[in-house]
């Protein structure tokens, strides 16, 4: 008998053994997952802090004050703040994170200082993601997960009983459903690993509409074929640079020549071999431009954009950069301006923006009488001047609106409407220099931005998207001409003030550091499978063309929003209970699990009257008639009356262990 | 005080069952009723006890005891009293009734004439009465025993559902067992002794125990959900054709109170009300015809056991 009960006490695991011994290994992942990245005075910090606290934890019997800690804590907080820099945030964080936690284990531990190791566990983890993010990140998480879900458990055991001991088998149960959990956590998790990282690209842009009237960066302008223009909101990139005037803020993206008598394109430009152009005067302007992923390859600079850094990028003659490939990602580059509005080039070379179409409608006719009859004698830069004025002149209207869908636009906008967008009005414009012998090319890019003091930067989305046009000048070279109304409410500058812009511009700096943070991280491969799922769906005949993959992705999604929905719903209904509900429903479980179970309509007097056994008929007896005088006094139960009725339940729960021996 | 009080209650139906061999359980529901302020109603066939159980509560308590034993030729003015000419005055001189007591044995009840027992009725419900336009008021505290026979048939004037409404409880008292009958025949009949036993309380504690029930026994808005549930599902099912009345509430509600007090508590749980659920109910509500051979209390026990309690 006697051996048989030593057996039994060996076998048995001390709770608060096992929750601190956990606490102290979750503690550990965190560290591990960011001590590649963090300092080595922190790390040895840590581990020197770590290793006292296990020692003070086993061998000394002393505890350090919480206020002295709470100091502690203050000051590392506010050494990382010092610290960090909008390049180098993270670091920093994480290093104040690792001594944070290592003081946080000298602590006396009360159940909200192991929820704050892990808390912190956590967030090193999160931390660790934002700086390298490979399969050994994985393998943190879900240890990390496994032994969170496990220790919490435990953790609500030791809150209720901290003297509780658990046999080795319960230890293993418990420690095999929590990796259970854990398992079941992978497919939901995974799915969240697709598209955290990336959450403010355009998940739902499949919702939006599929033609492409909406304003915005094209790398060709056809006219005639959209009536109705709609504003797109969503910030193509950001510049981080001083704040210029705003007249200089022309953002040059792309050259266009080349016009069929309804769409300009770009045929390409001699490359340019000279990477600087000593030859623009004008103050020169550098940028950090980080350019949201948009399905097209040219780099927008201030005009006029000298100098483009950033791998494999080509410069050309005309002042625009390209990458060979379209830019699928997130990138940062450099580049250097010169703010001047003109720019020397050589007469052979401008000749060749005299092309135009062939007159099928007799539209050129009719344009060249106009731009005749506007320029009279003039030549070179008054002819430029006169064009101009005709149609800057208040004659002609800005519109996005109701544009005619037509196989003669530039006539129609000419001679009849007189209402169009700014490639209406630039095309115009370019097209009749050319008719009066005045080499002219549109550019495409983007006026305006908003300027974020916060960050430092403009801030451009894609409805700031215009043309203008340049015309060649003798001895002068390229002037920058733009024929669009200016304050005709396009996009044109306007300056927007008040309460909402300047909330919209701190949440874009938010957006901004988060840029900042995960720039250089590869994930279009990731959003490429959702982008391909997304547009399976959006076929109207939804052809199945994804791999096994891509379908499996889709599966879980569908399984695992139903079983998120799900665990919130039973998350609520928790919580919606009353003290007393709560207390009530502990002590029947309690029961229950002895074997007594109370039926619906059965008064909890009654209900105790028919348990069998003695003793736990005593302890019920307890909680009942004490819990009856608040319960049907409609009195609140009070910390101290909860406490005690907690340990009649611990006392009743054990009950059944006594009587057993 | 209250336990002290519920204590001294249960010293009380320990000390009178001496007396009443083996009806424990009519003395104790009498007294609940009594302290609710409410009547009773005792159906059950004569020589159990009817009368014994009556006089032992107003002799215990210290109270006056009255008793009419009911005929089909029985007048209201025997039951409430009349004014007689008296000559050397020359004046009217009131002549109270039976009635004037504060325990009243309305015997046989269902043998008295429908005016008759309606005189009574009124009585019990406004604790009033009026003869020959005057008002008298009744003594305080009021309390009516009224028996009837369920087998005797003829000549009878069953009690319509609407005064059934009118008793707190109906109860009855039943057989004793063989031991107690035993000792009853071996012992004699002893009720010469009870007209000589001291009272334990006067009318003044009774009063305020009756005060005590009604002000400081707390019944939460948790119990009168139940109560409402059990009222609306007498109301809905389908053995009951009309189910209880507000007045049928309120009593649920008072005779819980009483029976929490009795149980030393100062606040009503839910087995104070199914307790006494089958003499509180099956009397005032009309079952349908289909189901009337049934066991009433067992419906209505069926009844109560569906309804959820509070905790």
């Amino acid at each position: 008998m006697k051996s048989k009960n030593m057996l039994n006490y060996g076998a048995r695991l001390k709770i608060e053994t096992l929750v601190k011994g956990f606490s102290y290994a979750i503690g550990l992942v965190g560290f591990l997952s960011v001590a590649r990245e963090t300092g080595f005075i922190y790390n040895l910090l840590f581990a020197g802090l770590c290793a006292f606290a296990t020692y003070r934890e086993y061998k000394l019997n002393f505890t350090v004050p919480r206020w002295g800690i709470n100091i502690v804590s203050v000051l590392l907080i506010a050494l990382a703040l010092i610290r960090i820099t909008q390049d180098n945030m993270v670091v920093p964080a994480l290093e104040s994170l690792i001594a944070l936690l290592g003081v946080k284990f000298l602590e006396e531990k009360r159940f909200r200082d192991y929820m704050q190791i892990y808390a912190i566990s956590i967030f090193l983890l999160a931390g660790s993601a934002l700086l390298s993010l490979d399969m050994l990140f994985l393998a943190f998480f879900f240890t990390l997960i496994f032994l969170i879900t496990m220790t919490v458990v435990l953790l609500a055991c030791y809150s209720e009983d901290s003297a509780m001991e658990l046999q080795f088998s319960t230890a293993v149960k418990i420690l095999s459903r929590a990796f259970l959990i854990t398992l079941i956590s992978i497919p939901i998790t995974v799915m969240f690993f697709i598209i955290l990282p990336r959450t403010n690209y355009p998940l739902l842009n499949f919702l939006n509409r599929a033609s492409s009237g909406l304003s915005g960066f094209t790398d060709s302008i056809t006219l005639g074929e959209i009536s109705d223009i709609f504003e797109d909101n969503t910030v193509l990139f950001r510049a981080k640079m001083n704040r210029v005037d705003d007249k200089y803020l022309y953002w040059r993206g792309i050259v266009l020549e080349h016009f069929d008598g309804r769409t300009w394109r770009n045929i390409g430009a001699p490359e340019n071999i000279k990477l600087w152009r000593t030859d623009l005067r004008g103050e020169r302007i550098s940028q950090s431009i980080f350019l949201e992923p948009y399905n097209n390859r040219y780099f927008f600079g201030l005009d006029k954009p000298i100098y483009v850094r950033y791998p494999r990028s080509k410069g050309f003659d005309d002042l625009t950069f390209s990458l060979s490939e379209n830019i699928m990602r997130k990138i940062k580059y450099d580049v250097i301006s010169s703010l001047s509005d003109t720019m020397p080039a050589r007469k052979e070379e401008a000749n060749r923006y005299l092309q135009l179409p062939m007159d099928k409608h007799g539209t050129l006719s009719k344009i060249k009488e106009l731009a005749d009859s506007i320029t009279g004698n003039k030549k070179g830069e008054a002819a430029v001047n006169a064009l101009l004025g005709h149609l800057t002149g208040g004659m002609f209207r800005y519109s996005i609106k109701g544009m005619p869908v037509t196989k003669k636009p530039l006539e129609e906008f000419l001679f009849a409407r007189k209402e169009g967008s700014c490639e209406y009005y630039a095309s115009a414009m370019a097209v009749m220099l050319r008719l009066s012998g005045i080499p002219a090319r549109i550019v495409g890019g983007f006026r305006g931005g908003d300027y974020n003091d916060l960050g430092g930067y403009y801030m451009i989305p894609q409805k700031y998207a215009h043309v203008w046009v340049e015309a060649y000048i003798e001895d002068k070279g390229w002037k920058r001409i733009d024929p669009t109304p200016a304050g005709s409410g396009g996009p044109t500058v306007k300056i927007r003030k008040g309460f909402m812009l300047k909330l919209k511009l701190f949440i874009d700096s938010i957006n901004y550091y988060w840029s900042v943070a995960v720039i250089n991280y590869n994930l279009e491969k990731q959003i490429n499978i959702l982008g391909g799922v997304m547009h399976a769906f959006k076929q109207p005949s939804l052809k199945f063309e994804m791999d096994k993959k891509t379908l499996a992705e889709l599966g879980l999604f569908i399984i695992a929003v139903p079983a998120v929905l799900g665990l919130l719903l039973a998350l609520l209904r928790r919580k919606r209970q009353t003290i007393e509900e709560g207390l009530l429903s502990r002590f029947l479980s309690v029961m229950e699990r002895h074997g007594y179970k109370k039926g619906r309509a059965e008064g909890l007097e009654e209900f105790i009257s028919k348990i069998a056994d003695n003793g736990i008929r005593e302890s019920a007896a307890m909680f009942v008639s004490k819990f009856q005088r608040f319960y049907y006094r409609d009195m609140k139960i009070g910390k101290d009356e909860l406490k005690k009725l907690d340990d009649i339940i611990v006392e009743a729960k054990r009950r059944r262990a006594d009587s057993n021996r | 005080m209250t336990e002290t009080q519920g204590q001294r209650l249960n010293e009380i139906i320990k000390f009178l069952s001496v007396y009443l061999h083996g009806k424990d359980k009519a003395l104790r529901l009498s007294l609940i009723t009594f302290f609710s302020k409410g009547h009773l109603l005792i159906e059950d066939l004569p020589g159990l006890g009817k009368t014994t159980l009556a006089i032992a509560i107003s002799k215990a308590l210290g109270l006056s005891f009255g008793r009419i034993q009911c005929t089909s030729d029985l007048l209201p003015t025997d039951i409430t009293g009349l004014s007689i000419y008296k000559k050397d005055s020359g004046e009217f001189e009131f002549h109270p009734g039976p009635i004037f007591s504060n325990i009243v044995l309305v015997d046989e009840i269902n043998r008295a004439t429908p005016k008759t027992q309606s005189a009574l009725l009124e009585a019990m419900g406004e604790k009033q009465t009026t003869i020959e336009g005057k008002t008298y008021k009744l003594p305080k505290p009021f309390f009516v025993i009224a028996t009837q026979n369920p087998v005797e048939q003829f000549g009878t004037f069953p009690l319509p559902e609407s005064q059934m409404d009118r008793f707190m409880m109906k109860i009855s008292i039943g057989y004793v067992s063989r031991e107690a009958e035993k000792e009853i025949i071996s012992g004699g009949s002893r009720r010469e002794e009870l007209y000589a036993i001291e009272p334990m309380m006067n009318s003044d504690e009774v009063m305020q125990i009756q005060r005590d029930v009604k002000g400081k026994v707390y019944s939460s808005s948790k119990i009168m959900d139940y109560i409402m549930d059990i009222v609306e599902a007498t109301r809905n099912t389908k053995y009951i054709l009309a189910g209880i009345s507000t007045r049928g509430a309120l009593a649920l509600n008072a005779t819980a109170k009483t029976n929490a007090y009795f149980h030393g508590r100062d606040f009503v749980i839910p087995e104070d009300i199914k307790e006494l659920a089958e003499h509180t109910i099956p009397h005032r509500v009309i079952f349908r015809e289909e189901y009337d051979s049934l066991d009433k209390k067992e419906i209505v026990r069926s009844i109560i056991d569906r309804i959820p309690v509070p905790a």
